[in-house]
């Protein structure tokens, strides 16, 4: 039969990230996708060499517009771990607040694109009016909506004050009450099924031979999540990875809906173990250069993401990388798209909720 | 009144009913979505704007091809209306059609020619339909022309209610109304991005678009035809059934085409089949 | 399977149809930032004392200092917001104003060659100022007598 090359990407309107993959059709059939990246590769791990440690946070929180906080928090525990800097009770639990709330955030913008992927552009719409909900809470509390630049080693730049984290809760709160009308539609809606359900479906054997990540892998029923090593305070909250074991893309879209519910109730058990009170410190500075090396890990709202920095010494990083999970889903991409419809190769990228800045830097 | 000042008068009002309609449909959908939405005129703005871009040709076979999709369709609207035979206008709708496909098909891009090959087969879906549909209206009020049917004493929406909720749902692929927006949609966030159109620019947009117009006023006009016995209350009914679209596009995803395919057979064959069935028993 | 013609998000839509849009019509209508929120770099060209600690932290090089000439410049468009410069400032002459930063069209920003977004302060030579500020004392102590 004959076949098709359609270019899916640098420039596709179902995706506004230059991921490109050339899929080789017969008829509406998938054969073969060819991915090719590279496109928005902007050197940013090598501006270690011109960018002092201390102002590389910044750049780092820039990888990504999408997982901004939980870049410049990986790279401040980085910097941390090696120059062995204690940093404040509070700014650590603050930290990991602001991260959950980034995790609703990113999920939240994901669910609007799943829909707006399979051509349901009112869930779209509710989904990114809800994430506004949270982008004023990040506004208000880091003065930034987007990029947060409240990461500095050793600790936090700004305190939420206790009134204030009451009020968060109860948003939050009110967010997941409004969430749960928008869940019912992505549960229940059988347009919604007809595109998802059994689509691409990635076994528990084959998420764990080509290493998925994240609410990939964790969609087919790997318990794999990060947060489990029980670093950054994990251990001292009850937490229990979200599960499904489908593994296809509905699954995928559960397990995200799953852990926004999830990421609020882990707010709030934050919010009660926090030490409480005003003008407590948040920022112990370091001293000196950092000189050593270390790997950080931390859960992304995509999946794990690592941190390799090795330091010599001198106010300039010898190295720095991020192995971010897109980088780490696309294998399980592909191999769900082959011999998939034409018309499910949109769903299938979306649903490994991929994030091509943070894949090329 | 001779029939063809009515085909006249067609060519002339249509445009403007459907780029209104295209506004109100803007404005509704925007509200549903709890967005502002633009303004009442904008389908004119963009039009408009349309017209003075630059068109890149692809290939120079597909301005004149457009023209017989613009052409054809004015000319479905306005031989509907002006008396030809309705069996006839039928064929001359798919023609229509049939120049856009070709149209999006004569350019080499997989893009274009993918959405071609999807609209062939919502014409393969909705086509049927049209023609058993104006065969029905024919049948049960004994005329063979538009003004036949009005003037019948006969009146159809009673007779064929199953033809007409059928209408409502293939409606939807000519309306090109998710779910079954398939080959061209209004946004342009899907696999083949607007597939159909998407080697079509500048004033060559222009045609396809206004060609739409035309289409939404002949799907008006064929709403009439069930409610003959008063023009304006056919009209309603045809805001009633492209209220119930807009609401339709602004609650379902995008169905699959062999979804759409199978769907629309599926109904036309059960309301179509049974609707003129029970004509014949209750006769 | 459920009822293939449910239509769960109709309701929803049927009742957004009816309501107040959650949306703003954007440039005619500015939502007001919240405190805190980092906007445009403000300068005090008074108190600064030229000791060029802010352009040596700014990680995105925005800002130039010159000690010999005292003058103070930011390239607003460079600047990416971090906060980094009020926080090093000993005299507090910076502060980050909530409001956003200014947007240039190309018809404002004219003719090749102009620099949009960039602002300049030149500080009163000291000589000068003190004899300024001498001679504004004078005037007030003159002030009642005459």
């Amino acid at each position: 039969m004959k076949r098709t090359i359609v270019p899916f990407g640098p420039q596709h309107p179902v995706l506004a990230e230059p991921l490109v993959l050339d899929l080789v059709l017969e008829d509406e059939k998938v054969i073969d996708a060819i991915p090719t990246i590279g496109y928005i590769h902007r050197g940013l791990e090598a501006m270690v060499d011109r960018v002092e440690y201390t102002e590389m946070g910044f750049v780092v929180e820039r990888i990504c517009g999408i997982c901004s906080f939980m870049h410049g928090m990986g790279y401040c525990l980085a910097l941390e771990s090696i120059m062995s800097v204690e940093v404040p009770d509070r700014a650590r639990w603050l930290r990991i607040i602001w991260a959950e709330i980034s995790r609703i955030q990113s999920h939240l913008l994901w669910l609007g694109l799943g829909a707006d992927a399979f051509g349901f552009e009112n869930l779209f719409m509710h989904c990114w009016r809800m994430r506004e909900e949270i982008l004023d809470i990040f506004e208000k509390t880091t003065g930034g909506r987007i990029i947060h630049s409240v990461n500095r080693i050793g600790g936090v730049k700004r305190d939420i004050s206790d009134s204030e984290l009451i009020a968060i809760v109860a948003r939050l709160d009110g967010l997941g009450k409004a969430f749960e009308a928008t869940a019912r539609v992505f549960a229940n809606d059988p347009s919604i099924r007809h595109r998802m359900s059994g689509v691409g479906v990635l076994s528990m054997a084959d998420a764990r031979a080509v290493d998925a990540v994240g609410p990939m892998a964790r969609a087919s029923g790997v318990r794999m999540d990060t947060r489990l090593a029980g670093q950054n305070l994990y251990d001292q909250i009850e937490f229990e990875p979200v599960l499904e074991t489908a593994g296809d893309c509905l699954a995928r879209v559960v397990v995200r809906m799953r852990e926004v519910r999830q990421s609020i109730d882990l707010i709030h058990q934050m919010v009660d173990k926090m030490p409480k009170g005003e003008g407590l410190p948040l920022e112990n500075k370091p001293r000196g250069n950092p000189s050593g090396e270390t790997f950080t890990r931390l859960e992304q709202p995509r999946g794990e993401v690592v941190y390799y920095v090795k330091a010599n010494g001198t106010k300039y990083l010898e190295r720095f990388r991020a192995r971010t999970p897109t980088f780490a889903n696309i294998p399980a991409m592909i191999k769900l798209v082959k011999g998939c419809d034409l018309a499910d190769v949109p769903n299938i990228i979306l649903t490994i909720d991929p994030c091509i800045s943070c894949t090329e830097r | 009144m001779n029939p063809i000042v009515f085909g006249v008068l067609f060519i002339l009002i249509a445009p403007i009913f459907g780029g209104l309609l295209a506004g109100v449909d803007r404005i509704v959908s925007a509200r549903m979505q709890s967005r502002v939405g633009p303004p009442l005129l904008q389908p004119f703005y963009d039009l408009g704007k349309l017209l003075q871009k630059e068109a890149r040709q692809v290939n120079p076979i597909a301005e004149p091809l457009l023209l017989g999709h613009l052409g054809f369709m004015a000319a479905t609207g306005a031989m509907l209306v002006g008396g030809t035979d309705l069996i006839f206008v039928a064929f001359v709708f798919a023609l229509a059609a049939l120049f856009l496909v070709l149209a999006a098909g004569s350019v080499n891009s997989p893009y274009s020619f993918a959405g071609a090959e999807r609209e062939l087969i919502v014409l393969l879906a909705s086509e049927p339909f049209f023609i058993l549909m104006l065969a029905a209206i024919c049948k049960v009020t004994d005329a063979s022309s538009y003004q036949g049917v009005l003037s019948s004493a006969v009146m159809v929406a009673p007779k064929l209610p199953g033809i007409l909720l059928a209408f409502t749902f293939v409606a939807t692929i000519k309306l090109r109304k998710s779910p079954f927006d398939i080959s061209t949609s209004h946004h342009a966030h899907q696999e083949l991005v607007s597939g159909l159109t998407s080697d079509m620019s500048g004033r060559l947009l222009a045609y396809v678009e206004l060609a739409h117009w035309y289409e939404s006023a002949i799907l008006a006009a064929l709403v009439v035809l069930f409610f003959n016995w008063s023009v304006p209350l056919g009209l309603l009914a045809f805001a009633v059934v492209y209220g119930l679209e807009v609401l339709v596009d602004n609650s379902t995803s995008r169905a699959k085409w062999q979804l759409v395919l199978r769907s629309t057979w599926v109904v036309t064959l059960l309301l179509v089949g049974g609707n003129v069935l029970a004509l014949f028993l209750i006769k | 399977m459920s009822n293939p013609f449910r239509l769960p998000m109709a309701p929803r839509a049927i009742r957004n149809l009816f309501s107040k849009p959650a949306t703003r019509r954007y440039p005619y209508e500015i939502r007001p930032r919240f405190d805190g929120a980092r906007g445009t770099i403000k300068f005090d060209v008074d108190t600064c004392n030229y000791c060029t600690l802010c352009a040596k932290r700014c990680p995105a090089a925005a800002i130039t200092v010159s000690r010999e000439d005292r003058t103070w410049a930011i390239e607003h468009l460079t600047c990416i917001g971090c906060n980094v410069c009020v926080e090093v400032c000993a005299k507090k002459s910076l502060a980050m104003s909530t409001e956003a930063k200014h947007v240039h069209t190309h018809a404002e920003v004219g003719p090749q060659g102009q620099r949009p977004g960039h602002e300049e302060w030149h500080g009163a030579d000291p000589a000068i100022a003190a004899a300024a500020a001498k001679a504004a004392a004078e005037l007030s102590i003159d002030a009642p007598s005459s």
